[in-house]
């Protein structure tokens, strides 16, 4: 079996929502994260 | 909406599910959020969705791994196979409670108050008349008063966060040039003096955005676009037109490359909504940036909704959007765009479907009316809240309990593999849907990740692994 991509620690995932958190990096996380569209702020008629 | 991923392994939460080991082994049953994607050669793709673990499993390994995960090979496992499953944690201890832990990632995220994440729409007026838009263009701009008001709210509640981010939606927010500029000035300047890192956005149609007024919001502190295109112009100028119909292409695509060159630090989302009348021209318009500018953009294809007629998914199978999507996906990254696709989309982990869940976004109309979801009339009996005068919000509670508390999960989603990618949708979709049966992920507004389970082909994620 080879290993692609490991687990996510919780304590990782829960990170920014943190007391503690790193300001720095909740935001590296949110650009990391944004391969969305930016949210959905767009044009979708639903 | 299909969801078409070959599952096994996945008991049912309301059964028990099978505990595996040996004597000497603590008792460990399958993960409920394992996913077996065939991935072509023989191999499969063995998928966790809560932890987000990925792991290929050859031919030959396919049923002694699906034995375990299953329980019905208890005992005469292989060894090493056994305990990398465990490493993986497609195998979990038995007193795990997995839908607890989304549960609790859930609450994390509508409760966070690290990041503040404020929606301002200065106008809902448009110089354009796209034909696919849901939104009606009427004159309006947000008074003085309006505008003093949402500055004394920011300048009252930024610092009580660790992260502000500010988006600039619409109408079209250039329109209202002069108010966008003073309200970024102060949130940049507030932000600075409280050590807050900001995020300045804005969602335009890039039509008003000259060089000096590209120049005035960078400064400003702005440095994230999103910007469409549909296509080159034979299909964008059909389909993005202003008032007049005149297209709208060779205006936007200069001022696109006048923006990313005016600074390297400004990221651009280049979207292109598309349909059955364009699809197939996104590769030509990837070609016509200039190389050095392509790392600047991000490239996000969204599926157009709404009318049957325009309509992307009633007009295109599902199957044939994906693999389109992943082609020009990987088309984009071989052309030096900025682009996440395959198994790095997959960022496990996700706390809320969208940031309206989030007790701490708030989304102000330019008539100072505050809403949670920009797919909406903006109607003032649909708000959520108002921004009163004195800088206030005072909330509607029981709109706005609407869209953060109730039920986390529905029931329907709580059986669901991939609820750990969706955590349970859209909760507009919810709110305004008849039939507990549909589910309320959609193709669109989504993740490329999300985007293929949504369209049934979760395998296109995973064609490179």
């Amino acid at each position: 079996m080879k290993v692609v991509a490991k687990p996510v620690s919780e304590k990782a995932v829960l990170q920014s929502t943190k007391k503690n958190a790193d300001p720095v990096k909740i935001h590296a996380g949110i650009i990391a994260k944004a391969q969305c569209c930016v949210d959905h702020l767009c044009g979708c008629k639903q | 909406m299909g969801l078409t991923a070959l599952q096994t392994g996945i008991p049912s939460p309301y059964s028990k599910q099978p505990m595996l080991g040996s004597p000497g082994r603590d008792k460990v049953k399958s993960s409920r959020y394992n996913l077996l994607i065939p991935a072509g050669g023989g191999r499969t793709v063995l998928f966790n969705t809560l932890y987000g673990s990925v792991s290929v499993l050859e031919e030959d390994e396919y049923a002694e791994t699906t034995a375990i995960l299953n329980g019905t090979q208890p005992g005469a496992q292989s060894e090493t196979l056994y305990t990398q499953l465990s490493a993986q944690k497609h195998l979990i201890a038995d007193e795990v409670n997995e839908f607890a832990i989304l549960e609790n990632r859930k609450r994390a995220g509508i409760n966070d108050s690290n990041t503040l994440d404020v929606i301002v729409l200065p106008t809902l007026n448009c110089n354009f008349r796209c034909v696919y838009c849901y939104e009606d263009h009427i004159p309006s701009k947000m008074s003085p008063d309006t505008v003093a008001a949402l500055k004394k709210w920011l300048q009252a509640e930024i610092p009580l966060h660790k992260l502000v981010m500010l988006h600039w939606f619409g109408g079209e927010p250039l329109l209202e040039h002069d108010t966008v500029l003073s309200v970024s000035r102060h949130v940049k300047t507030i932000a600075e003096r409280c050590g807050v890192p900001c995020v300045l956005h804005m969602t335009t149609n890039g039509y008003l955005l000259t060089a000096k007024r590209a120049k005035e919001l960078i400064a400003a502190g702005i440095r994230d676009y999103q910007i469409t295109l549909d296509g080159p112009p034979r299909t964008h100028d059909k389909l993005r037109v202003l008032k007049s119909g005149s297209g709208t292409f060779k205006r936007v695509f200069d001022n696109v490359c006048i923006l990313a060159t005016a600074d390297k630090g400004v990221k651009i989302s280049l979207r292109v909504n598309f349909n059955h009348t364009n699809l197939d021209s996104i590769p030509e318009l990837l070609e016509m940036f200039p190389l050095p500018l392509r790392p600047q953009m991000r490239v996000v294809f969204e599926p157009i909704f709404g009318d049957r007629a325009l309509n992307a998914i009633c007009n295109i199978a599902p199957a044939t959007i994906s693999g389109k999507l992943a082609q020009f996906s990987e088309k984009a990254a071989a052309l030096g765009y900025d682009i996440v696709f395959g198994v790095s989309a997959v960022h496990p982990g996700k706390l809320v479907y969208c940031y309206a869940e989030r007790q701490n976004q708030y989304m102000f109309n330019f008539d100072g009316n505050v809403f949670k979801c920009s797919v909406c009339d903006f109607k003032p009996e649909h708000r959520v809240g108002r921004l009163g005068l004195d800088g206030i919000v005072r909330k509607d509670e029981a709109e706005w309990q609407k869209w953060t508390d109730g039920e986390l999960f529905a029931l329907k989603c709580r059986s669901c593999p991939y609820l750990p990618l969706c955590m349970g949708g859209c909760r507009k979709r919810q709110k305004d849907s008849d039939s507990s049966e549909e589910c309320a992920l959609v193709a669109t507004n989504a993740s490329y990740l999300l985007k293929h389970i949504a369209l049934g082909n979760l395998g296109a994620v995973f064609n490179r692994v």
